[in-house]
């Protein structure tokens, strides 16, 4: 809903007219966002770092293998893939908000569909 | 090890501020920079350019949602056939001869090439006034329309999306396309939403970049199961592409929609060139 009403044909506002529903949807794909970029570079740099220190002195036992942290970079990345279902799932609820069913369905057979892809890609 | 991250995050970097400036993504720069200077399998690299896309396009929506560029509805309307369309191109990879499929995509991106450069003005860049009692968010609730604010011109413009029919069927063979080859979704979409459905193109490219992350969504899962997916070799591209895709939104903004067009032109030709050089082995 908008919460900037503006009597018809009234000058347009210069500003965005922003509901609180699209708002919290942004809110969440920049944390996901961040999230994600947070875990990659992580992980990518304590591998970095760790292989360094290895190559230096392969005996240090106390010092994670890349291997063994590959799980933070690849976390980061499944939280990235992640998103766009995030985001198709957060604008359905924003159209349930909006009353306009239409688009409702419209998400849910996106949804629908993105399921099925990833159950055949999965087999 | 960081020298490789060093790379790939700059390529990353270029690639997202190419892609996201005009909705095609940066599938297009990715897989033949870490095939032909990287030597990177090639599954592999198709597997790296899809989690790039979806960077692309997470990082555009998260830039995007409030500023009224992306038409979400018309995103979701258009997405329905192209994650059908990606879905049947998967299945049916197997049985299309790559060489072929690469071949028409050529020349039909060839031909748009040359279309988008002789439409560089079109009269749908030119924003109108709009009555802001009709607007809700910047879409019109229930309707394919809506408004944006056109920071480089300083005025508000308005549009009705018309032949969606049209616009379906093009995203339907945008997705067959994403499906087989991997490419196509925004190359075939972006054109067709500037001059098949006149939408401007800063709108076109913005609710193209939301739309191919989805769709690569459709087409990731095969890689994951069949390990294709590279971490190390992901999260350096993904971060440059995230950055690249901050910079490219804002670019975008500030560029002139016959700018806008010339890159797309630009983009489409590279393409052309890249699948033609596939389709003769």
């Amino acid at each position: 809903v908008a919460e900037h009403a503006h009597a018809p044909g009234s000058p347009v506002p210069l500003e965005p007219i922003r509901s609180r529903a699209r708002r919290r949807l942004r809110t969440v794909v920049r944390a996901g966002l961040a999230l994600a970029a947070v875990l990659m570079s992580a992980g990518f740099v304590v591998a970095a770092l760790s292989g360094e220190r290895l190559a230096r002195d392969p005996a240090a036992s106390d010092v994670p293998r890349p291997e063994s942290i590959e799980w933070l970079a690849t976390l980061g990345v499944l939280v990235l893939v992640a998103s766009p279902a995030l985001q198709v799932l957060g604008l359905a609820v924003v159209w349930i908000r909006e009353r306009d069913w239409k688009y409702v369905v419209a998400a849910v057979l996106v949804l629908g569909t993105l399921g099925a892809a990833v159950a055949l890609g999965s087999r | 090890m960081i020298e490789l991250a060093v790379i790939l995050l700059i390529a990353g970097l270029m690639e997202g501020s190419l892609g996201s400036l005009v909705g095609v993504g940066p599938g297009i720069f990715v897989v033949p920079f870490l095939v032909l200077v990287l030597a990177v399998d090639i599954r592999v690299a198709v597997a790296t350019s899809l989690i790039a896309v979806i960077a692309t396009s997470t990082a555009a929506m998260s830039a995007h949602l409030d500023t009224g560029l992306i038409n979400t509805r018309l995103g979701m309307a258009l997405e329905i056939p192209t994650t059908l369309g990606a879905v049947a191109g998967g299945l049916v990879a197997s049985l299309l001869p790559p060489a072929v499929v690469a071949g028409a995509f050529g020349v039909v991106a060839a031909a748009t090439a040359v279309l988008v450069g002789c439409n560089a003005e079109p009269a749908t860049e030119r924003p109108r006034s709009g009555h802001a009692d009709s607007i809700h968010c910047w879409e019109e609730n229930g309707r394919l329309a809506g408004a944006y604010f056109d920071t480089r011109t300083g005025s508000f413009g308005h549009y009705e999306v018309v032949r969606v029919a049209f616009g379906s069927g093009v995203s339907l063979v945008a997705g067959v396309t994403s499906g087989v080859l991997g490419v196509g979704g925004g190359l075939l979409k972006v054109p067709a939403m500037t001059l098949g459905m006149a939408i401007p193109i800063k709108v076109a490219a913005a609710t193209s970049n939301f739309m191919i992350g989805v769709t690569a969504l459709a087409s990731i899962a095969v890689y994951f199961a069949k390990g294709d997916v590279d971490p190390f070799l992901a999260a350096p591209v993904a971060l440059g592409v995230l950055t690249g895709t901050l910079y490219g939104s804002a670019l975008g903004l500030r560029l002139s929609g016959a700018a806008l067009h010339w890159i797309l032109a630009c983009a489409l030709a590279f393409a052309a060139v890249e699948m033609l050089l596939k389709a003769a082995g």
